[in-house]
């Protein structure tokens, strides 16, 4: 096996990516390819997630639609408490029901709606049509059985495959995620692992039965950059080589911007901003999504100081009524107390907010006067009292 | 803004007389190994190499950013300076003492002086003391030795409008104390830490990834009241992270640490727009940036595990996994001599423990 060249396979990746066919082979047109009229891998349409708590009813997901095409990544952004990870838990059903409940939606999995479905018909599903890659490569592996006897344990349970196949099937595997001397790591305990090889092999199992569509929960929020960047091409040269759907969930919007083709940006269970990753960035149409990219601090450039949306992310028993982040934006008026609706905007691009043709027509949001001038004047007062 | 003028404080104000000219605090040669018992008789076998060596300056009202990648001996740093663990050699001169071999009693006297803020807000705070009395902890241990003299007991009144004054610097209501922490938020929590350690008006205060555990949206928020206290009451911090981007928004100088050593440190600008050391750039183009329409062209390690600092390589410690040692034909001097941390050019304040830094442009 030639040595892994990350250089050399990225620059192949992005051409694909890019459309454009690769020199000295004849590739169909990869656009055409795309246009064509497929059905999605996966359709979430009007999903609601409720908790039914002592403390009362917590609509963790209020009406989540989306889709992913194949070979295509799309990311849900959001904040701790926004209904992310929920709505990935709710697609595989992972869920403990109660107290969770599906309230009404539906999760066409390749046309197949996976809503009704018993927990026993459910099992070919995860890890056989859709898998998942968990954010803690360290609690989601079994620390008393080797690498090779997990990702073995998922094969068997979805392929019937001898003892010697499935060892070299492993092994392929690993290779495959570019685990470094996969021999020796088949037969390794997770403890053995960097968390970096951890994910790799979470990874090589995720991929073990070559499933249609894969869910990413925050794959790469555990590790260090370096290592990051090196598991997000790998995700990336997945989706190529196998034409998977990639859901993504993630609170980094460089990650974001890095791997993703469609982005949906949520806040409070409910979806404040759709669109394809580069009109998003572009020109975000929602005060929220405004918001978060304006706190973010830049690594590639200085700033004097970072806006800040004020106030915390409400607790999903207690979202406000109407707009959820009226109270926290400085657009708010008496008519946000009703729901704005998810509206396109522009094409492909959509926005819940009462605003949003002001917002594609350039209208500015202010973050700065509202909670940071405060701050320093208290500081101030103290200082000179104490 | 308002807050710089009316602050600088009376104790701020004496010291900057006294010590003139000085760093605040001064770190010279500072190393901390860990034993590694193994065997039945729990023998020392190996050393871990946590901090080896580590020398820097920090000016009062200046911010130093530290940063590097899990086990890179940056939390260690922090807490050896604070002497929360015994450092196995070095000096840490905090005004002109060095605060390694001071005798207890009079580390405790300059305990109110250097403060540290956690990463966790979550395991920070005791879950069953009110919030005030997590804040008013400083007060009852110290006394209130703010104004300079003598400490003071508060008690009663006296001390819930102490408190209840703490917590609005901080962006919280004044009766915030009254409840327990498990009724607020992280980026909350993470505010009342902040007011716990400015309690007795420290002069200096280690961050340890103060914003790692924060959503995006309160992350602004601390990083703006962490800048905006630093301005009101001239306090230096010691900003320890992962998080390159939010360190060059706050930092004056970077300093980047891998398997216990700097290898890299300069002013902020610097570092980011022309690193010299091939694990900065290694590590600065491995952020993803939040602009779909910037692809750079990322510089990557030649191997991705990170090698243990039981086993620190020899020479570089980073030569098995550099891009410029494998580019130059694996040069000798790399493998067998430590390159020393020199400036970049005589007299810059850029300084790189890389013996070929001046063929970095050579990764491209």
């Amino acid at each position: 096996m030639a040595p892994y060249n990350p250089k050399a396979k990225t620059a192949i990746g992005l051409r694909l990516a890019a459309g454009r066919p690769v020199a000295a082979f004849t590739w169909p047109p990869f656009a055409e390819v795309e246009t064509l009229p497929e059905a999605p891998v996966l359709e979430v349409r009007d999903l609601r997630t409720y908790f039914h708590t002592e403390r009362g009813t917590a609509r963790a997901v209020d009406g989540v639609s989306f889709s992913v095409g194949r070979g295509r990544t799309l990311a849900v952004v959001g904040e701790s408490g926004c209904g992310k990870t929920v709505t990935a838990l709710s697609i595989l059903k992972l869920l403990n029901m109660p107290p969770a409940e599906i309230v009404s939606g539906q999760i066409l999995l390749d046309g197949r709606d996976l809503v009704p479905l018993t927990p026993k018909e459910m099992q070919p599903v995860r890890g056989g049509q859709a898998a998942m890659i968990f954010q803690e490569p360290a609690t989601s592996l079994n620390p008393v059985f080797t690498v090779g006897d997990q990702i073995g344990e998922a094969i068997r349970m979805h392929r019937r495959i001898s003892k010697q196949d499935e060892r070299a099937e492993v092994i392929r595997l690993l290779r495959e995620v570019r685990m470094s001397e996969p021999e020796r790591r088949v037969d390794q305990y997770p403890h053995e692992l960097s968390g970096g090889m951890k994910q790799r092999a979470m990874i090589a199992m995720a991929l073990s039965c070559n499933p249609k569509l894969i869910i990413a929960d925050e794959p790469t929020t555990a590790l260090d950059v370096t290592m990051q960047a090196r598991i997000l091409e790998l995700l990336r040269q997945m989706r190529e080589t196998h034409g998977t759907a990639v859901l993504l969930i993630t609170h980094d919007l460089g990650v974001v911007a890095e791997t993703a083709d469609d982005v949906v940006v949520m806040y409070a269970g409910r979806v404040a901003e759709q669109a394809d990753v580069r009109s998003l960035f572009a020109k975000p149409l929602h005060p929220y999504s405004i918001g978060l990219f304006k706190s973010l601090p830049r690594v590639d450039r200085s700033e004097e100081r970072l806006q800040e949306i004020p106030g915390n992310v409400p607790s999903p028993t207690k979202f406000p009524s109407g707009c959820r982040f009226r109270t926290r934006c400085p657009l708010a008026v008496a008519k946000c107390s009703e729901e704005p609706p998810l509206v396109e905007v522009e094409p492909g691009h959509r926005s819940a907010c009462w605003f949003a043709a002001d917002l594609a027509a350039g209208r500015e949001v202010n973050f700065t006067a509202s909670v940071s001038s405060q701050v320093p004047k208290a500081a101030g007062l103290a200082g000179g009292a104490a | 803004m308002s807050a710089s003028t009316s602050a600088p404080t009376s104790h701020a104000k004496k010291s900057d007389t006294a010590t003139t000219d000085m760093p605040l605090l001064n770190v010279a040669g500072l190393s901390k190994f860990f034993p590694v018992r193994r065997g039945i008789f729990a023998r020392v076998k190996q050393w871990v190499r946590a901090v080896d060596d580590v020398s820097f300056t920090l000016g009062k009202g200046e911010t130093l950013g530290l940063v590097g990648e899990s086990g890179c001996g940056k939390t260690t740093v922090g807490r050896t300076i604070l002497r929360l663990t015994r450092a196995t050699a070095g000096q840490v001169m905090f005004e002109g003492e060095d605060i390694l071999q001071l005798p207890r009693s009079r580390l405790h006297e300059l305990r109110p002086k250097m403060q540290i803020i956690f990463q966790d807000p979550y395991g920070s705070l005791n879950p069953r003391m009110t919030v005030g009395n997590a804040v008013a902890e400083p007060f009852r241990i110290h006394g209130d030795v703010t104004s300079g003299g003598e400490p003071v007991r508060l008690t009663g009144v006296q001390l819930r409008e102490r408190v209840g004054r703490l917590l609005e610097q901080v962006g919280m209501p004044a009766d915030a104390q009254y409840r327990y922490p498990h009724e607020f938020s992280g980026g909350q929590r993470q505010r009342i830490g902040i007011a716990r350690a400015l309690a007795l008006k420290p002069k200096f205060i280690v961050c340890d990834e103060p914003t790692s555990a924060l959503d995006v949206s309160v992350r602004a928020q601390v990083i703006n009241l962490l800048q905006d206290l630093q301005k009101a009451y001239g306090l230096s911090y010691l900003m320890i992270s992962h998080d390159l981007a939010a360190v060059r928004h706050i930092s004056r100088q970077v300093a980047v640490m891998y398997l216990g050593r700097i290898v890299e440190q300069a002013p902020t600008t610097e570092l980011y727009d022309r690193p010299r050391h091939p694990y900065t750039r290694v590590l600065l183009s491995a952020i993803p940036l939040p602009d779909p329409t910037k692809r750079r062209a990322r510089v990557t390690a030649a191997d991705d595990e990170i090698p243990s600092p039981i086993n620190v390589p020899t020479g570089c410690a980073f030569h098995p996994r550099c891009p410029l040692y494998a580019l130059l034909g694996k040069p000798e001097r790399c493998h067998t001599e430590l390159p020393a941390l020199s400036p970049v050019a005589p007299g810059s304040q850029h300084v790189v423990r890389c013996h070929y830094h001046e063929e970095i442009g050579k990764l491209g």
